[in-house]
């Protein structure tokens, strides 16, 4: 019972926090917003037994990368966007596409759900500390390692296109 | 059921007892600086100027709430929120002694709120998210101080949670070399018990240090005070705050020094382990003894800490900006990435030379 | 005590596996340390000696498909290791235009030699993935490293276009990638292809339909905007207009390439793609992206949008040689081993001459015939080739896609594939009008002022694509030979 009800609290704060971010015309509103969704999520790993993700959730994203995001937001500082986008055609057809994806999810995880069938993947005790050390240390070892290719990467990509010219 | 009751109460004390012990702390701050520069601190109100405390908060508590007419309303007035509750919850997983009782059953034995699996995670995700109160603070005030402390207090919690979180790595690797097999590793109560015998602070001075400097950085506290530099940023973050909204930030300041000084007790100190326990025996003494004892220890070291931290502020100057960047990322980093490896490969040597003998 | 379910030794053996990717991985690094201590000149021929030291590796390690390397995540026989060659070509083949061409115009940015060798390494790892989670992380290597060559040159504007744009819907189409990932794995518990292939897994597929298909169309949809496939195109003329034209000539080939063997290995190697519906999506996409390709390239004024359109177009026959089954996949990485030499060719020569004739705009080009009479000639080539006129290599390319696609009875999408190609002829054959039967009045060198190293790149190619056209067993052989044990083999974990 409990369960079910933090389900939805969480579900609700979650959906509540994704569509904030979209509609906030305030930035930093908008990552608030996030933070929040973020929040949830890790609430519902939390109610799926999985604490080390709902805690990497909050460490991570909540505390680093959207810290990182404010501090960008509040360096630039950007202003609430002024006047409000106008609702053309574009904008028709993308909220057309996008109402039309929304219904294709609810279709096709509402049939998961009626053949009622649970995941595979929520069997396991894969959310906590243990499983996870193991799996990345041997069936994951080796993604786990490349992943490092790609922040590497990444962050070459950061310094090329922000260093000023210093070409020799 | 019984278990949520003892965890319900223990909360109500500790809750208690950190906004007490963060009002001492201011009295033993001023106490403490006042000695440093030949004067004498608060002596007018009580003994020792012991009701001091009580007399400030009262004089907060009534002045007068200014809102800037540009802040941003809303965020104004939950960033102090934040940065009290962030500041508070810490405490949630810090064991405080150990000891076979009725309400201790609920929690693997340790005196505790929540015995939590990941409980040193949890500590290390609430410290992350401590910044938002300071950055929310800073930005909403639309002032240009606050907003300088607010940026630097998030570039300089992101610098020096690194060095932070691996200095705790450190300590969960050697905790994992004592209880090897075992799971259940990650919590705090497992770490304290790992250093029956050996506190961390010998084995791993290197981490102990960057964790106690770190700790500091985390604090906002001298030296790395840069976020409210009144030389530089009036006020820093809280320059817009006034009455019980300021009062919060001060109470915040103060039980983040509290939950820093537990958090090197626990992690490095030995929590509530008293030296010696295998010689006078004290696993033989009645359960209240002991709870006494543990709780004795436990706040002994920790009002050593939240003194050091006093101490240091009235002792160091504080660094410039360039200086806190240079030393979080070129100094503390690496510091604690190499004692990392080194603890790394000791662990493995000790469980190759045990499981050799076994 | 020792709790790893895992040995030294079998450690040490899938490393073995995988020392191809070890060595680029190596040499990147490498790369960085020397550009940190000030040997920047040397770069290039460091990158150069690792592509064709992990290349002649790879190819010497051949092994019936099966030989799976840590614990089922990078499949190392099979056609791995020809895979594996034929990226590193396309590095090793872009190296020779790049360094030039960054010289020329004054930006001598070295970290790209390091960023070109992780962007191989993720290409292999993506193509030889045997884990969708593999496929998914070897895609953002390539594509982190694809984003920064997009965005290289970043005071000028069209590369800050390209660069923005490539990275902004390149992580949207990786998010739709990563969503069908987590609904396949939502419904079957793996991503692992053997797991994946399984008698019991096919059966949970089977009974939950509907999240399948959501989730397999999400994960086609992440691998088609890669090769710019028809619905997805869009960016690709802007992207490549923006990049450094060589570089630009590397993303349109290695790039393609990984994505294709990885969608070819998922639709080939798993049962659950053999689906008609599946099929007949790329298909149509297929179709489309070939009639949209061809028209659409026939009305571009800049020799850089046209060769965008044209590789556009080339996605298209590639997607349906994919759609027929094993020769298919034959003909696709024959065909992509040919268009990596012509493309790169093709790419590269127009860096050389982009600093005299800037713009790249067509109309700057009248009279390329006589003012560089060798390099038109040699350009020529390359757009014959593109076009699919024998006896170059790229008509044998075409031959075996459509020959393959016909075996399949799939009549009608290789007839449209052939007139759609015979559009193509046109916009080639006009760049090479332009460049012969314009006058221009002035006549100069032979070839425009280049370096002696793209210089050789380029004639090294030009002979290669002539060979090919004529003795195209040279390659079609080890590919035939190394997927000929692929059917069969039935992929075991260690």
């Amino acid at each position: 019972m409990v369960e079910i009800i933090l389900f939805w609290l969480f579900s609700i704060l979650g959906i509540a926090g994704a569509v904030g971010l979209i509609f906030n015309r305030n930035p930093i509103y908008a990552a608030l917003s996030l933070i929040i969704n973020f929040f949830s999520i890790a609430g519902l790993y939390l109610s799926l037994r999985a604490e080390f993700l709902a805690v990497i959730q909050i460490l991570v994203y909540a505390g680093a990368i959207m810290v990182l995001f404010l501090f960008v937001i509040m360096l630039l500082n950007l202003q609430t966007e002024e006047k409000a986008e106008k609702f053309d055609a574009k904008r028709g057809i993308a909220f057309l596409f996008g109402l039309a994806f929304a219904a294709e999810m609810i279709y096709a995880l509402r049939s998961f759900a009626s053949e009622g069938q649970t995941p595979l993947a929520a069997q396991f005790d894969y959310g906590q500390v243990e499983p996870i050390g193991r799996s990345l240390m041997t069936s994951f070892l080796f993604p786990f390692e490349m992943i490092s290719v790609v922040l590497l990467a990444a962050l070459i990509g950061a310094i090329v296109v922000a260093r000023k010219h210093t070409y020799t | 059921m019984a278990y949520v009751g003892y965890s319900l109460i223990l909360i109500l004390l500790v809750l208690a007892f950190l906004i007490l012990g963060a009002a001492y702390s201011v009295w033993l701050e001023r106490k403490v600086s006042a000695r440093m520069q030949q004067r004498k601190g608060p002596n007018r109100v009580g003994p020792f100027g012991l009701l001091q405390p009580l007399a400030d908060v009262l004089k907060l508590l009534i002045k007068e709430d200014i809102v800037p007419s540009a802040a941003d309303k809303p965020t104004h007035f939950i960033a102090p929120v934040i940065a009290v509750t962030v500041a508070l919850i810490t405490l949630a997983v810090t064991p405080f002694a150990k000891v076979a009782m009725p309400f201790t059953e609920g929690t693997g034995g340790w005196l505790v709120i929540a015995n939590v699996n990941i409980g040193i995670l949890y500590v290390l995700a609430v410290t992350s998210i401590s910044v938002y109160g300071v950055t929310l603070a800073g930005w909403s005030s639309n002032s240009k101080y606050p907003l300088l402390g607010g940026l630097r207090s998030s570039a300089q919690m992101i610098s020096y949670e690194l060095a932070m979180g691996l200095a705790v790595v450190s300590v969960v690797l050697l905790t994992n070399a004592r209880f090897s097999g075992e799971s259940g590793y990650l919590t705090p109560g497992a770490i304290v018990e790992a250093q029956r015998g050996a506190w961390n602070i010998f084995v791993n001075p290197i981490g102990f240090f960057v964790f106690v400097v770190c700790a500091f950085a985390e604090a906002n506290r001298a030296p790395f005070d840069l976020v409210e530099a009144e030389q530089e940023l009036v006020g820093g973050f809280h320059t817009e705050y006034s009455s019980m909204k300021f009062a919060l930030f001060f109470l915040a300041e103060y039980i983040h020094i509290i939950v820093g000084s537990t958090m090197i007790t626990t992690l490095f100190l030995g929590g509530y382990l008293g030296p010696f326990e295998g010689l006078i025996g004290v696993a033989a003494w009645p359960a209240w003894a002991q709870v006494l004892w543990g709780l004795g220890w436990f706040s002994v070291k920790t009002v050593f800490f939240v003194f050091t931290f006093v101490w240091v502020r009235w002792t160091l100057p504080r660094f410039k900006y360039n200086q806190l960047m240079d030393f979080g990322w070129k100094r503390f980093l690496p510091i604690s990435l190499a004692n990392l490896m080194i603890i790394a490969a000791g662990v493995a040597l000790y469980i190759a030379y045990f499981s050799g003998q076994a | 005590m020792n709790s790893f379910p895992f040995s030294i030794a079998e450690l040490a053996l899938s490393s073995q596996y995988v020392l191809p990717l070890l060595i680029l991985l190596g040499a990147g690094l490498l790369l960085m340390l020397l550009d940190a201590f000030g040997a920047a000149k040397f770069l290039p021929w460091v990158a150069g000696a690792a592509f064709l030291l992990s290349a002649g590796v790879a190819w010497t390690q051949g092994a019936p498909a099966g030989r799976l390397a840590f614990f089922g995540m990078m499949e190392t026989g099979g056609i791995a290791p020809i895979v594996h060659a034929f990226l590193c070509l396309s590095g090793l083949l872009t190296l020779f235009f790049l360094s030039d061409y960054l010289d020329r115009h004054d930006r001598h940015i070295s970290d790209v030699y390091a960023l070109l060798v992780f962007a191989v390494l993720g290409m292999s790892l993506m193509a030889n993935a045997h884990d969708l989670i593999m496929t998914f992380i070897g895609l953002e290597t390539m594509s982190m490293c694809l984003y920064i060559f997009a965005a290289l040159f970043k005071t000028e504007l069209k590369s800050n276009e390209a660069g923005l744009k490539y990275f902004l819907l390149g992580s949207f189409a990786s998010a739709f990638l990563l969503y069908g990932i987590a609904l396949i794995y939502g419904i079957t518990g793996t991503t692992n292809f053997s797991l994946l292939a399984s008698p019991e897994r096919i059966e949970i597929i089977q009974s939950q339909q509907t999240v399948f298909y959501v989730g397999a169309g999400m994960l086609l949809v992440g691998l088609l905007f890669k090769v710019s496939a028809f619905p997805f195109h869009f960016w690709t003329p802007d992207v490549y207009e923006g990049t450094p034209t060589p570089l630009a000539g590397f993303m349109a080939t290695g790039s393609k390439m990984a994505t294709f063997v990885a969608l070819g290995t998922l639709m080939h190697q798993l049962d659950m793609f053999q689906n008609t519906k599946l099929l007949s999506v790329v298909g149509l996409a297929s179709l489309l992206t070939m009639i949209y390709g061809n028209i659409v390239a026939s009305r571009q004024q800049n020799i850089k949008r046209m060769l965008a359109y044209s590789s556009i177009a080339h996605s298209g026959y590639v997607l349906l040689g994919l759609c027929a089954s094993q020769s298919g996949m034959e003909a696709m990485l024959f065909y992509m081993f040919i268009y990596t030499l012509m493309n790169i060719g093709a790419f590269g020569m127009l860096g050389m001459v982009e600093h005299d004739y800037p713009d790249t705009e067509l109309e700057n080009w009248r009279g390329m015939g006589q003012k560089a009479p060798l390099f038109a000639v040699a350009f020529s080539l390359f757009l014959f080739s593109l076009a699919g006129i024998p006896p170059l290599a790229g008509f044998m390319g075409k031959y075996e896609i459509f020959i393959a696609v016909i075996r399949e009875g799939l009549l009608l999408p290789a007839i449209v594939g052939i007139l759609a190609s015979i559009v193509g002829v046109y916009y080639y054959l006009r760049v090479i009008v332009v460049m012969f039967f314009s006058k221009s009045g002035e006549t100069s060198a032979l070839l425009p002022s280049a370096s002696r190293i793209p210089l050789a790149g380029a004639a090294i190619l030009v002979v290669l694509v002539l060979v090919l056209g004529i003795f195209p067993s040279l390659i079609l052989n080890p590919i035939t030979q190394a997927l000929s044990g692929l059917s069969q083999a039935t992929a075991v974990l260690p």
